[in-house]
C-alpha cells in the first residue's frame, strides 16, 4: 500500500431525480496503486459508473474529494485515457484520424501523429482499414479503433466503463486478451468498471464489489499469475474459489432496486 | 446475359414501344392537337437546336437553378449555424420561419414579380426560398443532434471548447447540412421552372407556357422533354452526392420537418 496514484477520500454524490435527493455514492473511500489493474464490479445503479467518472473528472463528488497525483481531479486530464461501452468514434473521420484525434488536440505535428497512428493501427491489428470510416467496422474493428485512440497519447491511467459488455462472448474474450497484452509491461494504471464478476477476476490484480450507493463489500487482491490468458484462468480451481467468494459478497448485499 | 445488361434493355423496349405505339396513334387518328406525335417533336427538338433556342433557355433555367440553389444553401446553413444554438431565439422564431415554410412556394411569386419584376432574380429568389428551408432545417438540426457522447468523448480527450465547436459540432452540422442541399437540388429547379412558368420571356417554362399559349402542343412536349433531362441530370447529380458522402455521412433521420 504505497504509492496511490489516485484516491478517493469519503467521497458522496447525490443526484436530483423527480424532485427527490438520491444518493448515487455515499462516503466511498478508496486508494488506487500505480500500475495496478483494479476491477470495480458491482449491479447496475450501484454507482460504480459515477465512480469512475469522478475519477474521470466528469462530474464532480458533492462532498469528500479525488485526488490523482497528488492534486484534486477538477475536469479531464491529458494524462488519462477513458473507454466507454458505447462507441464514439468520429463518424466523419476514418479510422487514423479518428486515432489521431487525441494527438491533435495537443498540437502534435501532422507527421509525427500519423506516424503514431500508424504503429498503434499495426499494434491492435487494424491494418489495412486505416482509411475506413467507422460505420464501416464491424463491432470488434471499432472497439479495436477505439482502444488505438485511447492508448495514442500515452495516458498513464486507464478508465475504462464495461468496455466489452456490447461484444459477444467470443469476441469479448479476445478484447480482453488484446487488452491484457497492451496493459502488461506498460506500468499503466487501469480501472476497469464491469457488472460481469468473471471478466472482474479474469482482468484484475484487485477487484472491489461494490454494494449499493458504492459501498465496498468487499476488496480483494487476485493472486493469480500474470501473463494471463482470460480463457484459461477460467478453467482453474483457484478462479472458482475466488468467483465463489466475491458472488457471495455481492449476492449478500444485493437489494433489487424497489419498482419505479 | 448480365442482369444489368438485361435491365437496360427491357427499359430500351418498353420505350421504343412507347415510343411506337404513340407515332401510330398518332399517324392513324390523327390528333396533333392533343397528343401532337413523337417524329413533331423529334423535328421541333433538331430545329431548336440547330436555332439555339435550346441552349439559350437551357442556359437560362440552369442560371437560375444554380443561382437560387447556391444563395439558398449559403443562406439557410449560415442561418442554421446561427440560429442553432440559441434554443430560446429558436423557440421565438419556430412559429413563423414554420409559418412561412408552411406557404406554398408559387403563392409566393406574384409578390416577388412586385418586389424584383419579371426578370431572372424573381426565379432565382423563388429558387432560393425553396432551399434555403430544406437547408436551414436541417443545419439546424445538425446543430442541436449532435450525439452528447461524441462531445464528451473529445472533453474527455482533453479537447477544449473550441475543440469541440469545430471538430465536433460544425462537422456534425455541415453533415446534416449537406443531407439538406441534397434534398434541395431538385428544388431549386422547381422553383425556377415555376417562376418562369409565370412570369417570364426566357426559360424553359417559359418556353412550355408560349407554346401552350399557341396550342403548339409539339413544342409543349418539345420542352418537358428537356425539362425532364435537365431533372434527370440533376437527381443523377444527388446520387453522385451520395456516393461520395454516404460512407461518413451522419444518420439524418431526426432532421427534416414535414415536406
Amino acid at each position: 500500500m504505497s504509492t496511490a496514484l489516485v484516491r478517493i477520500e469519503a467521497v458522496s454524490r447525490e443526484f436530483l431525480r423527480r424532485d427527490t435527493r438520491q444518493l448515487a455514492l455515499e462516503a466511498v473511500s478508496l486508494d488506487i496503486e500505480s500500475g495496478s489493474f483494479v476491477c470495480i464490479v458491482g449491479p447496475s445503479g450501484c454507482g460504480k459508473s459515477t465512480l469512475l467518472n469522478m475519477i474521470a473528472g466528469l462530474i464532480a463528488p458533492s462532498s469528500g474529494r479525488v485526488t490523482h497525483g497528488g492534486t484534486p481531479v477538477t475536469g479531464p486530464r491529458l494524462d488519462v485515457g477513458y473507454l466507454t461501452q458505447k462507441d464514439t468514434l468520429l463518424p466523419w473521420r476514418d479510422v487514423q484520424r479518428n486515432i489521431e484525434m487525441p494527438l491533435e488536440i495537443r498540437g502534435f505535428a501532422p507527421d509525427e501523429r500519423a506516424r503514431r497512428a500508424r504503429s498503434l493501427i499495426e499494434t491492435v491489428g487494424l491494418r489495412g482499414r486505416e482509411r475506413a470510416y467507422p460505420r464501416e467496422l464491424s463491432g470488434g474493428m471499432a472497439r479495436r479503433a477505439s482502444l488505438a485512440r485511447m492508448l495514442i497519447a500515452d495516458p498513464e491511467l486507464l478508465l475504462l466503463d464495461e468496455p466489452f459488455s456490447a461484444l459477444d462472448a467470443q469476441l469479448r474474450q479476445e478484447m480482453q486478451n488484446e487488452l491484457l497484452r497492451l496493459w502488461s509491461g506498460s506500468g499503466k494504471t487501469v480501472v476497469f468498471v464491469t457488472h460481469d464478476l468473471e471478466e472482474a477476476i479474469a482482468l484484475g490484480d484487485r477487484v472491489i464489489v461494490l454494494g449499493a450507493r458504492g459501498r465496498i463489500v468487499r476488496d480483494e487482491q487476485i493472486a493469480l499469475e500474470r501473463p494471463r490468458d482470460v480463457v484459461a484462468i477460467r478453467r482453474r480451481p483457484e478462479f472458482h474459489a475466488i468467483e465463489e467468494r466475491l458472488w457471495e459478497a455481492l449476492a449478500a448485499h444485493y437489494h433489487p432496486e424497489p419498482a419505479a | 446475359m448480365p442482369r444489368r445488361a438485361r435491365i437496360n434493355l427491357w427499359r430500351l423496349v418498353l420505350f421504343s414501344a412507347a415510343v411506337a405505339l404513340w407515332q401510330a396513334i398518332s399517324l392513324i387518328h390523327g390528333m396533333p392537337f392533343y397528343i401532337s406525335s413523337p417524329s413533331a417533336i423529334g423535328a421541333r427538338e433538331l430545329q431548336w437546336l440547330a436555332d439555339g433556342t435550346l441552349l439559350f433557355h437551357t442556359s437560362i433555367t440552369l442560371e437560375e437553378t444554380v443561382a437560387g440553389f447556391i444563395l439558398g444553401a449559403a443562406v439557410g446553413i449560415a442561418a442554421g449555424f446561427v440560429i442553432g444554438p440559441q434554443r430560446e431565439l429558436g423557440e421565438v422564431l419556430d412559429p413563423f420561419i414554420v409559418a412561412l415554410y408552411s406557404i406554398p412556394k408559387v403563392a409566393l411569386a406574384p409578390l416577388f414579380i412586385v418586389w424584383f419584376g419579371i426578370g431572372i432574380w424573381m426565379k432565382i429568389i423563388l429558387a432560393m426560398v425553396t432551399v434555403f428551408f430544406i437547408v436551414f432545417f436541417n443545419t439546424v438540426a445538425g446543430v442541436r443532434n449532435v450525439d452528447p457522447d461524441l462531445i464528451n468523448a473529445v472533453w474527455l480527450m482533453g479537447g477544449s471548447k473550441w475543440v469541440i465547436l469545430f471538430k465536433v459540432i460544425v462537422p456534425h452540422a455541415l453533415s446534416a447540412a449537406l443531407t439538406g442541399v441534397r434534398i434541395a437540388i431538385p428544388y431549386a429547379l422547381i422553383g425556377a421552372i415555376v417562376g418562369e412558368l409565370i412570369a417570364s420571356n426566357r426559360g424553359i417554362g417559359y418556353l412550355v407556357s408560349s407554346a401552350a399559349s399557341q396550342f403548339d402542343t409539339a413544342g409543349v412536349f418539345a420542352a418537358l422533354i428537356v425539362l425532364t433531362i435537365l431533372a434527370t441530370i440533376l437527381n443523377a447529380i444527388v446520387d453522385l452526392v451520395d456516393r461520395q458522402t454516404s460512407r461518413w455521412k451522419v444518420d439524418a433521420d431526426l432532421s427534416l420537418r414535414p415536406n
